[in-house]
């Protein structure tokens, strides 16, 4: 019992050190910094703490996109492709693998394009990876013929470019899958739009005009 | 022990029990459950949320249900034990010098990552060719800043805004106003108005709201949000404004003279020095897009005296406290612009873990050599 009466102390000691260590509040800071010229609100800032600050006023700056249609193109520093956000479309800021985010109609369906070095894998087995993701089972040769047939164009930027409806090899399934492969020089972009088959059906035509827009 | 003919008192026994072995095999026993713990958990939920919960916490939840001590409970009763084990070994007639100096070490690392700990902060800066900086950007932590400008430098008065609270003012007295904070979220999502609003708040983007979204596993992917009222104290105008993003708002407040910016951002370190960034280089992996080697020509500037750096990925500059490291680049696809990227640590404790090291290993010896010593003497005192 002794051992427990020492172990309670000891918590309560701990406890008291962790109640001096909380913050009292908010204090003060002053420092000084040099001023960077590049404008905060330029697209890209010469003054940025990160590139992650580019992205986010990046984000910010294409949301005016939603009340904006049609308004000018956004470019990431991080990625050397630019687009145009489909109207109603929301952007969100990126990373440096998942160059951007939007949100999709009212149930704020995710799409996601991301740009990874290299090929990634071959076409199939990214078909299946993604297959998975919206728990739908594809036999094999069923996928190998879904890999096939995609609808195929070249973008603005002479990008060629893949487009796979998973509806079109699973009608049934809900949720659903738009997917994008354009194969680059020295990596590979994806485009990718999750969401109810109705959301995908209703926004296809933005999803294929979002890829088409890719440019350098 | 005699414990029949010679009980020892409560409180003896309570201090005796402190600086305990039991308590270091225990104590170290939790430490490898909570390092096994946080490893596999950083795996599902990344490092940033495993390090809160395992080992920037005294206590968490396990299951959501049990409590659980965390890794500072831990090293704290760890220390705690060792401080009294000390205080135990100094009050006996015989010390042992090794031994003395080998937990005097160990207690000289706890403290040290203590200090690490509490004091140490990371950060980063980026500059573009030819841009010069004296401040870095907190991965994580953010800041409500107000600042005018004077010459080619800002007076930055700063809050650090991540323990804010709906209600919270602040105050910026120098710049004649006070800040209530009405939402905050450090992590947010902002949007717009798609029907025109009566009066909108003042931000850079036209936002008319934010939303809370969930931490993301990265601090450095969470983008703080606030909605704030902004009280001008030589008057009674109040201004209703969204802070999102890094984004200055577009308007500045006037006072004594001066003009004001105010912006939620990144907490920025300042610098005891400046950074300018001459060159920035790199070589690539042929064929591929990975690098094999980039460096930085910087020049650093203080009290009037400038040197002439390259600054590397093994090969980091030290200065009082500060060490940058070659972290990433950046380039502007279509030009010749690019920024470089330094991983800025300022760590006090730096040193500590190699005097601790250094400490105990000389006690060790001592102590080996002391033994050996009376190995030898006590069987040759039995061989004679």
């Amino acid at each position: 019992m002794k051992y427990w009466s020492a172990f309670s102390w000891i918590v309560v000691v701990a406890l008291g050190l962790s109640a001096c260590g909380r913050d009292s509040g908010p204090t003060l800071r002053r420092y000084r910094e040099i001023a960077t010229d590049s404008s905060i609100h330029a697209g890209h800032s010469h003054g940025d703490p990160s590139s992650e600050m580019a992205q986010m006023r990046e984000a910010a700056s294409g949301m005016s996109d939603m009340t904006a249609p049609g308004a000018p193109a956004v470019t990431t520093a991080n990625a050397p492709v630019s687009w145009t956000t489909p109207e109603g479309w929301i952007e969100q800021t990126g990373n440096p693998m998942r160059i951007a985010t939007f949100l999709v109609g009212e149930e704020k369906a995710e799409c996601t394009l991301t740009a990874f070095p290299g090929s990634v894998g071959g076409i199939e087995e990214n078909l299946q990876r993604w297959a998975g993701q919206i728990n739908l089972k594809v036999a094999p040769e069923t996928l190998s013929k879904f890999a096939r047939a995609p609808q195929t164009f070249k973008t603005e930027g002479d990008f060629p470019c893949l487009v796979y409806d998973f509806s079109t090899v699973a009608p049934d399934s809900d949720p659903s899958m738009l997917a994008a492969i354009l194969s680059l020089e020295d990596r590979t972009l994806f485009v990718k739009l999750t969401g109810s088959r109705a959301l995908l059906a209703e926004q296809k035509e933005a999803f294929t005009a979002l890829c088409r827009s890719l440019r350098p | 022990m005699n414990e029949d003919t010679h009980k020892p008192s409560r409180a003896a026994a309570i201090w005796a029990f402190l600086g305990s072995a039991q308590i270091t095999t225990y104590g170290l026993a939790f430490l490898m459950v909570l390092t096994f713990w946080g490893t596999l958990y950083q795996v599902e939920n990344g490092l940033y949320l495993a390090k809160e919960r395992f080992f920037d916490s005294w206590f968490f939840l396990a299951a959501g249900v049990v409590p659980f001590p965390g890794t500072q409970l831990v090293l704290a009763v760890l220390m705690l034990n060792l401080v009294v084990y000390l205080i135990r070994l100094l009050s006996r007639k015989k010390l042992t010098f090794g031994l003395l100096v080998i937990h005097l070490g160990l207690l000289l690392m706890l403290g040290g990552g203590a200090i690490t700990h509490l004091f140490a902060r990371e950060s980063q800066l980026t500059l573009a060719e030819g841009e010069s900086g004296s401040a870095s950007a907190s991965y994580g932590d953010w800041e409500i800043a107000v600042w005018s400008r004077d010459g080619n430098m800002h007076d930055v008065m700063a809050y650090n805004s991540n323990a804010l609270k709906p209600g919270d003012i602040l105050r910026f007295d120098d710049a004649g106003l006070n800040i209530r904070i009405e939402e905050y979220y450090r992590n947010a999502r902002a949007f717009q108005s798609t029907t025109p609003l009566a009066n909108p708040p003042l931000s850079s983007h036209d936002l008319s709201s934010l939303k809370p979204a969930a931490l993301a596993k990265e601090p450095g992917e969470n983008i703080a949000g606030a909605v704030i009222t902004i009280e001008q104290l030589n008057g009674t105008a109040t201004t209703r404004a969204i802070l999102f993003a890094e984004d200055e708002l577009p308007k500045t407040f006037s006072h004594d003279g001066k003009e004001f910016t105010i912006a939620l951002r990144r907490m920025r370190d300042p610098l005891p020095f400046v950074v300018t960034l001459q060159d920035f280089r790199k070589e690539m992996h042929p064929g591929t897009g990975v690098a094999r080697h980039f460096s930085s020509r910087v020049t650093v500037s203080s009290d009037g005296v400038e040197r002439d750096m390259v600054i590397s990925m093994n090969k980091p500059l030290r200065d009082r406290g500060f060490t940058l490291y070659q972290a990433s680049y950046r380039e502007e696809p279509g030009s010749n612009a690019q920024w470089s990227t330094f991983a800025v640590m300022h760590n006090y404790g730096r040193i500590i873990p190699y005097l601790a090291t250094g400490l105990v290993s000389f006690g060790l010896a001592w102590h080996f050599v002391v033994m050996m010593v009376r190995r030898a003497r006590r069987s040759g005192g039995a061989s004679a």
